[in-house]
């Protein structure tokens, strides 16, 4: 008598969560998509088309990124090349020098803005009433103690990150020489951090420029790019200062800024941490969170237009001209 | 005499403080668990009639429209809470069974709010939640029941699906443990999913542990499908062709099983083997579209685009979806277009 209630919740929850083709999770479409997807990760490697990830920029929201790779990862979607701005840039860098998900999971959920820069209280109050600005140079000690003094063809995936000649407000693609201080050029945050100088040129945080690098990936050779987007949702914001109505003004114009970025890329990825500020590194595990929610939301759209995008090279295959190619 | 009724008075009210507070500690093992529960733990508390038999009975005889009749009019009546707590169960199970989930939300957000201390309630709503997709909110009502009562294996359960939905593999695994290690110990369906989980997560093995104990218990097409799968990441091909093998022979297989089959044999590249079963399912299934994917696929080796064509048309023809139908547009193009290069 007692054990009718389980009885029904379980009948609930069974009719709920059954699936297709008479209660079996199988169809002629899952069977096509997995036997083509299968074929396309089987190409050779001059056929198959390279992907490229770029990561943006977002600060905080930046740690949705291991989300997302995390997902690429497990689906099997190779990551051919890798382009990053900001904190796309640092996970970029870490991922490109072969640090698994796990160990940059631990760096993200340990690591803060005190780790990376010399932000205090009394120097941020030094910063507004003498015009101090901080330092970025942790981060670049943080990099070459976590991997060493890599450089960039040392890398296991070849990667690139953006920043911005704050003198001329050209682009700068760091594609060679010591990682490090790239990615601290990349992360340095104008207004708030000392550029950093390279050679001739004053460099800071590549997001003024190219804060999706959807073109620094294609510029490393990327037939097909996955661009990973964190976007800061600005509707949130209050503007009830002078320093909130500046900091909307920007989030606004680097919003606009995006859209043709992400018009190039072939395939977006879009966690929600639009709630996240940009300085809110302790909201890592959300921002993580998010990646894999939207990205695994997205894979089978993802397998989807690869396969449907690259169908000839899944017929040369098929046909065997491969072997017929010179 | 005096004496008398004064003794009694004070040993009937030690008797009813007594039994107040067993029934408050006995709350926690009320009637609504859905596993169900001792009965006998209120009834043992109770003078008088239950106010809810006749509910609870038009319940049982699903006689669902009765039954949310019977609760509401109740709940309009004074109930003692463990009764309320029931009544609005019922009510909120009517409801849902009923298909009317808007009413099934409030009743439960009602009930939650007035006892917020009780798991089952917290259960009913996460399941509401996620049957109207408001997944987040589900994941939350989960956490509460959960954390309300720690060893509560249909809030695990419920948190498992949730996570499992958002591809939190790992954490979806963790949580259909915990169900497993309660009152839900042989329940096949959480075993199931737990192995799924387990092998999305890429712990082929422990999946393999988990589905090989099922299926002996169990015998059951999906378990055997998902049985192939781990077996065949595990790189046994050989046990992932006999699982599959095993979940066709239901009769209430579909074909798409046996087009599974063809499509790894085609992947490991059994050539012989694929060319021999493609001509049995060509039979056996002459208009299935999957089989003429396959002809396409061999006409395409044989160099007979003439007959490749034919077979995409048919595909084409049949597609039973959007995706399907792009995926024969996509490969038409892509022929008609190496055709054109090579003329």
């Amino acid at each position: 008598m007692s054990k009718a209630p389980g009885r029904v919740l379980a009948l609930v929850s069974l009719l709920v969560f059954s699936g297709v083709a008479g209660g079996l999770e199988i169809s002629p479409e899952s069977v096509l998509r997995d036997f083509l997807w299968q074929e396309w990760v089987g190409l050779a490697e001059d056929s198959r088309p390279r992907i490229g990830l770029a990561l943006g920029s977002g600060g905080g929201r930046g740690l949705a990124h291991l989300g997302v790779l995390e997902v690429l990862e497990r689906e099997g979607v190779p990551v051919d090349v890798l382009a990053g701005t900001s904190i796309g840039a640092v996970v970029g860098a870490f991922y490109a020098a072969g640090f698994s998900l796990g160990q940059m999971r631990d760096l993200a959920s340990q690591a803060g803005w005190e780790d990376a820069t010399d932000v205090s209280r009394a120097r941020v109050l030094k910063l507004i009433l003498a015009d101090s600005l901080l330092s970025t140079e942790r981060l670049e000690k943080l990099l070459r103690e976590k991997m060493g003094d890599l450089y960039f063809h040392q890398l296991k995936v070849p990667f690139a990150c953006v920043a911005t000649d704050i003198r001329t407000g050209e682009r700068i693609v760091f594609r060679e020489g010591e990682v490090a201080p790239a990615v601290r050029a990349s992360m340095t945050l104008p207004g708030l951090f000392k550029p950093v100088q390279y050679r001739h040129r004053f460099l800071v945080d590549g997001g003024i420029v190219e804060g999706i690098p959807v073109e620094t990936a294609r510029v490393l050779g990327a037939d097909w790019v996955i661009a990973s987007y964190t976007a800061y949702d600005f509707t949130r914001s209050d503007f009830s200062n002078v320093l909130k109505t500046l900091d909307q003004a920007l989030n606004i114009r680097g919003g606009l800024a995006d859209v043709p970025l992400l018009e190039q890329a072939d395939f977006v990825i879009r966690p929600e941490v639009g709630h996240i500020h940009t300085f809110e590194l302790w909201r890592s595990e959300e921002a993580m969170e998010e990646g894999v929610r939207a990205a695994h939301g997205r894979v089978p759209a993802l397998k989807d237009q690869l396969i449907l995008r690259f169908a000839d090279r899944l017929l040369a295959r098929w046909m065997r001209l491969e072997a017929k190619k010179p | 005499m005096e004496g008398f009724r004064g003794a009694f008075f004070w040993v009937s009210l030690g008797v009813w403080m007594f039994c107040r507070v067993c029934a408050s500690a006995a709350e926690p093992y009320a009637l609504w668990e859905p596993i169900g529960v001792p009965w006998s733990a209120q009834v043992w508390f109770r003078w008088g009639e239950d106010p809810l038999t006749g509910a609870d009975q038009l319940f049982r005889d699903r006689r669902y429209p009765e039954a949310a009749q019977e609760a509401s009019k109740k709940l309009r009546s004074r109930l003692r809470r463990a009764d309320q707590r029931r009544a609005y169960w019922i009510l909120g199970k009517s409801y849902e069974i009923l298909g009317r989930l808007d009413q099934a939300l409030g009743v439960y957000q009602v009930a939650v709010e007035l006892f917020p201390g009780q798991a089952p309630l917290q259960v009913a709503l996460g399941g509401v939640y996620e049957q109207v997709g408001l997944w987040e909110r589900a994941r939350a009502t989960y956490g509460r029941a959960v954390q309300v009562q720690p060893y509560y294996a249909w809030g695990h359960w419920g948190l498992g699906r949730v996570e499992e939905s958002f591809g939190f593999y790992e954490r979806a695994a963790s949580s259909y443990h915990l169900a497993l290690e309660g009152e839900l110990r042989e329940h096949s369906e959480l075993r199931f999913r737990l192995a799924h989980c387990l092998r999305k997560a890429g712990r082929w093995r422990e999946a393999l542990s988990i589905l090989t104990g099922l299926l002996a218990q169990v015998p059951d097409p999906q378990y055997f499908l998902e049985l192939a799968y781990i077996q065949k990441s595990l790189g046994d091909w050989d046990q992932a062709f006999v699982s599959l093998r095993k979940a066709e022979a239901y009769p209430e297989s579909p074909p798409e099983l046996a087009f599974l089959r063809l499509a790894w044999l085609w992947e490991e590249g059994r050539e012989e083997v694929f060319q021999k079963e493609l001509e049995v399912l060509q039979k056996k299934f002459p208009e299935n579209l999957l089989a003429n994917f396959f002809e396409f696929l061999v006409a395409l080796r044989e160099g007979d685009w003439d007959e490749a064509r034919r077979q995409m048309r048919q595909f084409r023809r049949k597609s039973p979806s959007k995706a399907v139908a792009a995926y024969a547009q996509a490969l038409e193009s892509a022929l008609q277009r190496e055709d054109d290069a090579l003329r």
